[in-house]
């Protein structure tokens, strides 16, 4: 073992300055991100450049390491009749070992101790840190596993870039030629959620492959140096990995709906409340809304999917499949989570309002309260359904027995924090960085009509084992939510460093009172930004039956839609 | 004990055979040069004995072993040095020995100093600044200094001012008077060989000529001058073991490849009575050269 590591040290010794490099470029990405919080820049054209060179930054990492990967494989090459370690003392075995450990040592170990600290500065705790670790040592690894491969078959390192650059155009070009059939006029979910499962498939299996290529061939090429047949090995693996990318007709993925009720989902009922049509291109999209009862109130709908079955009277059946829409983020839990106790509004004010909602001048309220509506727990979903046509056709001439699937995602809104919405004020922990790096009145355009509004610009940072937290601003003095959720957000690539890089706008209504014949700009008062994760917890399925289906119009009698959010008044 | 044999050994790139069927003996504490001309295979021959390639067929065994089962133990008792080794050139001479020292068990200090200094190696400097001529000596300074058993060098002097070579030669002269050990050295600068060389082998487009003692082949080939006087030769059957055999005037003169005093000088009376016959000793250049041009007209005379 001392031998093994004599080698080792050797290698990374000899690498080191290319190594200091690729260090570097790890730590530009560091002092990008370090940027997005100091340097408080409110353009979104600007975070989208710093996000540009973020992801220059990591191709370039990704770069440099498989070019060092296969350095330190060349520095003893295992292909060739002028080795130097052949004719010392040295194993191919005992050098596979060597090159293996400075390989984990170098480009795995390595970026992971560089960027710990960093990742600590964002509010990691040491699962977040592991959980980093083990993306970033990962992508390295799939990184390292085609220089690997071709490294140990070509014989100069020329050579390498050369075969590099053709295997890249290979793979950016076969998907060309392969795309190269005539298109579908439209893809429906169902077919998109099949080709999901498909495509893991693919990618699992191809992604088998080419391990077990490399790890063979490796192994071979260090026992025996028996270049031709790696040669062979190595383009059969590559080949099988192709042709499994793109023709693999099995999918192997878990079958769906098979769900068993988590806990606490077990009383929840659902049911079926109306369907609409309407025609896309050359297809038709069938939408079915449903309405869920016994709903725990701390309970949150989040994700879902749907499988419907049209019966017809000729006894032919007709299946699809869709995504389930839910109203997560909107729901009045989030007002109940935040401990949010609207007051009386001001009197005057109220008035003054009244008088201009009168007179039809009033632009919009001060206050974005949800609606009478959305004060109840009504919990609702929609899927939509995409058919040819003539089915469609088939089904609005005869109705039809309907029969839906679906299968809901629930959680348990947390709160993460809450801080004050002033510029400067930041907070990290549970793998989330935040800093309010902008907050100042909108410049009023001449021509605009319209309240007075505020300008907040976030800028946050999570682990990649993190959801993308909802951020919400919220009112504590008159215990309102003037803006429901993130207004607008640029998220930014990460490839190296393990963290997703969020700016997210809000345009806050300043709060107006009357006083004295005028208004009086109240700004923003007791106006705080909290961050609440939505995490996925338990999934329940239902089955819905119904004898006949109907069809009412979009806002119908029985269906009123209100924006992107749609309340059911009551039963047809 | 042989320390080097091998047995029909054939390597073939592609349809081109760079050594066929070579069968040779090294024995132990010999220095054996493998001589031959550029593109004769000794560079393949030595790389199959070390490994680096596989035979085509036939095998080979280098300190008893199977050369293509060599193991790490083996291989702690052979230094190789040659020309076109790839050496890790970002290494400085300091560095280089620093990683080889480890893997040898044998590897003398004192010796590696001595080298050093007999050598005038720059120690910090980085290889791939040094000359060709330094270069050499820094990878032959790293393959003695733990005293192989087995010493090969692939064309050692390929390159170098007469002044290094003499520099290198007068080194291993001394290094072989340090210890027991074989040297297998191929290369086509015969006179350094001469100086060193116990046993010669010839190795001619793949094959092996002939392998012996250096004084048994110094001994069989003679220049032999004949003086013929006013007589008119007969030139007709010579001996097969005659070569370049020309005449001048009232000389006659060839190279006997395997001259016995009484034998040769009583086949040219046969030819030549009362001819006067003078026999001279000859370099193994001459030897050497003597040989390759009789292999060269000898081709000519088949293709033709």
């Amino acid at each position: 073992m001392n031998l093994t590591w004599h080698i080792v040290k050797k290698d990374i010794f000899g690498l080191r300055i290319p190594l200091v490099f690729w260090t570097l470029v790890m730590l530009g990405q560091v002092v990008i991100g370090e940027r997005l919080f100091h340097e408080g820049n409110y353009d979104p054209a600007w975070f989208n450049r710093q996000g540009m060179l973020f992801l220059v930054l990591s191709v370039m990492d990704g770069l440099v390491c498989y070019f060092l990967v296969a350095a330190l494989i060349k520095e003893d090459s295992p292909v060739g009749s002028r080795l130097f370690w052949v004719t010392h003392p040295i194993s191919g075995t005992r050098l596979l070992r060597a090159k293996l450990i400075g390989i984990g040592i170098a480009f795995l170990l390595w970026p992971v101790l560089v960027l710990i600290p960093w990742w600590l500065a964002n509010g990691f705790g040491w699962k977040e840190v592991g959980f980093a670790a083990c993306q970033t040592m990962t992508l390295h690894l799939f990184i390292a596993f085609p220089a690997l491969l071709l490294a140990v078959v070509i014989d100069s390192y020329g050579q390498f870039a050369v075969w590099t650059i053709v295997l890249v155009a290979a793979v950016c070009v076969v998907p060309g030629v392969i795309a190269i059939t005539p298109p579908k006029a439209a893809v429906t979910i169902g077919e998109l959620l099949k080709a999901h499962d498909l495509l893991r498939t693919r990618f699992w299996v191809s992604l088998a492959f080419l391990a077990t290529t490399t790890v063979l061939v490796v192994w071979l090429q260090y026992r025996s140096r028996r270049r031709t047949r790696s040669v062979v090995l190595a383009g059969l693996g590559i080949g099988l990995s192709v042709l499994s990318v793109f023709f693999l007709p099995w999918s192997w993925s878990r079958p769906s709906l098979h769900v068993v009720d988590s806990i606490g989902t077990e009383h929840i009922t659902a049911e079926f409340r109306s369907a609409g049509v309407e025609n896309r291109n050359d297809k038709a999209e069938l939408t079915v809304y449903f309405r869920f009862g016994n709903f725990p109130p701390d309970l949150q709908l989040l994700m879902g999917k749907a499988e419907i079955e049209l019966h017809e009277l000729d006894g032919s059946v007709e299946r699809e499949s869709g995504l389930l829409l839910t109203n997560f983020g909107k729901a009045p839990l989030s007002s109940r989570i935040f401990n949010l106790t609207p007051e009386n509004p001001d009197s005057a004010t109220e008035k003054k309002l009244n008088e201009l909602r009168h007179e039809g001048g009033i632009w919009s309220a001060p206050h974005f309260e949800p609606t009478s509506e959305q004060k109840g727990d009504l919990p609702y979903a929609k899927t939509e359904f995409v058919f040819e046509p003539e089915v469609i056709d088939k089904i609005l001439t005869r109705t039809s027995a309907c029969t839906v699937t679906i299968e809901v995602t629930t959680s348990h809104p947390q709160v993460l924090f809450e801080v004050p919405l002033k510029e400067g004020a930041s907070t990290t922990g549970d793998g989330l960085r935040l800093s309010v790096v902008k907050c100042a009145d909108d410049e009023m355009s001449s021509g605009r009509r319209g309240p007075p509004t505020n300008s907040v610009v976030v800028v946050s940072s999570r682990s990649p084992m993190s959801l993308s937290p909802t951020l919400c601003v919220l009112d504590r003095v008159h215990g309102s939510r003037p803006v429901m959720s993130n207004f607008s957000m640029t998220r930014t690539a990460a490839v190296g460093g393990a963290l997703q890089f969020e700016r997210s706008d809000f345009h806050i209504p300043v709060p107006l009172l009357w006083r004295n014949e005028q208004w009086i700009i109240d700004r923003l008062p007791g106006y705080t930004l909290a961050a609440v994760r939505l995490r996925p917890e338990g999934v329940f399925a239902r089955r819905i039956t119904i004898d006949r289906l109907g069809y009412p119009k979009w806002n119908s009698d029985h269906t009123r839609i209100v924006g992107s959010v749609f309340v059911f008044p009551g039963k047809p | 004990m042989n320390i080097i044999e091998t047995r029909n050994l054939t390597h073939r790139y592609w349809r081109n055979e760079a050594v066929r069927d070579l069968s040779l003996t090294v024995p132990e504490g010999s220095v054996f040069a493998l001589l031959g001309s550029n593109g004769a295979g000794k560079s393949t021959t030595i790389k199959m004995l070390m490994n680096l390639l596989r035979p085509s067929s036939g095998d080979a065994r280098v300190l008893g072993v199977d050369s293509r089962k060599l193991g790490e133990r083996e291989r702690a008792l052979i230094g190789y040095v040659s020309e076109n080794q790839q050496l890790p050139l970002w290494m400085s001479v300091r560095q280089l020995l620093d990683y080889c020292r480890p893997f040898y068990p044998t590897w003398d200090v004192a010796l590696e100093k001595k080298l050093l200094a007999q050598f005038n190696l720059p120690e910090e400097q980085k290889l791939k600044s040094l000359s060709r001529g330094m270069l050499m000596k820094a990878a032959l300074l790293s393959s003695l200094a733990y005293r192989p058993k087995l010493l090969v060098l692939d064309e050692p002097f390929s390159g170098l001012d007469p002044l290094v070579r003499e520099e290198l030669v007068r080194g291993l002269l001394e290094i072989s008077a340090l210890g027991e050990w074989s040297v297998f050295i191929s290369s086509h600068d015969i006179e350094e060989v001469e100086r060193l060389a116990d046993w010669v082998g010839v190795l001619e487009t793949g094959r092996l000529r002939f392998a012996e003692s250096t004084d048994q082949l110094l001994g069989r080939f003679r220049r032999i001058d004949v003086s013929l006087g006013d007589e008119s030769p007969r030139l007709n059957d010579p001996p097969l073991e005659w070569l370049e055999l020309e005449r001048k005037g009232g000389l006659v003169r060839f190279i006997a490849t395997n001259y016995d005093r009484t034998e040769t000088e009583c086949a040219c009376r046969e030819r030549f009575p009362d001819a006067a016959v003078e026999a001279r000793p000859m370099t193994l250049r001459e030897i050497f050269i003597a040989l390759a041009r009789s292999n060269r007209n000898q081709t000519k005379g088949v293709s033709a």
